[in-house]
């Protein structure tokens, strides 16, 4: 089961940034390219970057270069090209921050062709 | 007794950044974050102190006003050399993770490596550290394609 309800899935694309704000994990929304068009407050706050410094960067190369590598930006790539990607699994960042388990699900919503990076904290 | 006020160069912020007080915090803390075993936690703090110190070495030997350029270099070069060796640390520690074996030890090295990293980065300029990180990945992906003959002139070159 994830630890993001279906329900709120399909919220995403319609998710001003306060109701983005309001959630207890972590929500980025990238272009196809990979470029932050939405960072919410609790991902800003699990790893320390503004998100004015986060928003018009590349999340993966820039922002969150732990996720440069084929597990995480790989799968964001091959969704895209695919038009389809829902892929949760574990991942750890450790950087310019304390190791932190995190579980990442990439999720394009279909109807929309948005793409979204969704974190949760999870015991180590 | 030398009463002048103390002159800060670029060598004496980067041996303010050796403290080797604040690396071992860093070590610390990420050794309780993932509840490393004792002759591992003791490894990496040994670690800790061994980076302080040759970050402390670099400092002091050059430390005159005529080697700030070269110190200057220096740094961006050891930033590369820790940025390279974070990502690798990064890739092992989550790639294992997948195979079901954490490697909790690699995962607080890579801590201590981007918490100087990030201290590093206060003596860098921005546009610098902006066109070293653009370069590292464009360089890897571009070897990694087995392209290498592709590659240009770095960035680096614009901004010098």
């Amino acid at each position: 089961m994830s630890f993001i309800p279906d329900h709120v899935l399909d919220q995403l694309p319609n998710m001003n940034r306060n109701a983005a704000d309001a959630q207890q994990f972590g929500i980025v929304q990238v272009d196809d390219a990979g470029q932050i068009k939405l960072y919410n407050k609790w991902e800003s706050d699990l790893v320390g970057v503004p998100v004015n410094s986060a928003e018009g960067r590349n999340f993966f190369t820039q922002v969150a270069p732990c996720t440069n590598n084929r597990l995480v930006f790989g799968k964001f790539k091959d969704g895209v090209a695919a038009d389809h990607m829902d892929h949760e699994f574990n991942y750890t960042f450790t950087y310019k921050t304390k190791p932190t388990n995190v579980i990442i699900r990439l999720f394009r919503h279909k109807a929309t062709r948005t793409n979204w990076v969704l974190v949760g904290q999870r015991a180590a | 007794m030398d009463s002048s006020p103390h002159k800060e160069t670029l060598a004496t912020r980067l041996e303010l950044v050796s403290d080797s007080a604040k690396l071992i915090a860093s070590a610390e803390s990420a050794a309780a974050a993932v509840g490393l075993a004792a002759a591992d936690r003791q490894r990496l703090l040994d670690n800790a102190l061994e980076t302080s110190r040759a970050v402390r070495d670099l400092a002091n030997a050059l430390s005159e006003p005529d080697d700030e350029e070269e110190l200057y270099r220096v740094i961006a070069a050891l930033w590369l050399q820790l940025r390279f060796e974070w990502q690798r640390h990064n890739d092992v520690m989550n790639y294992a993770a997948v195979v079901n074996s954490p490697l909790p030890a690699v995962a607080a090295e890579g801590c201590i490596g981007s918490a100087l990293l990030e201290q590093l980065e206060s003596l860098l300029l921005p546009e610098h550290l902006a066109a070293m990180s653009g370069y590292a990945i464009d360089l890897l992906k571009v070897i990694g394609r087995g392209q290498c003959e592709s590659i240009d002139t770095p960035p680096l070159a614009l901004v010098s």
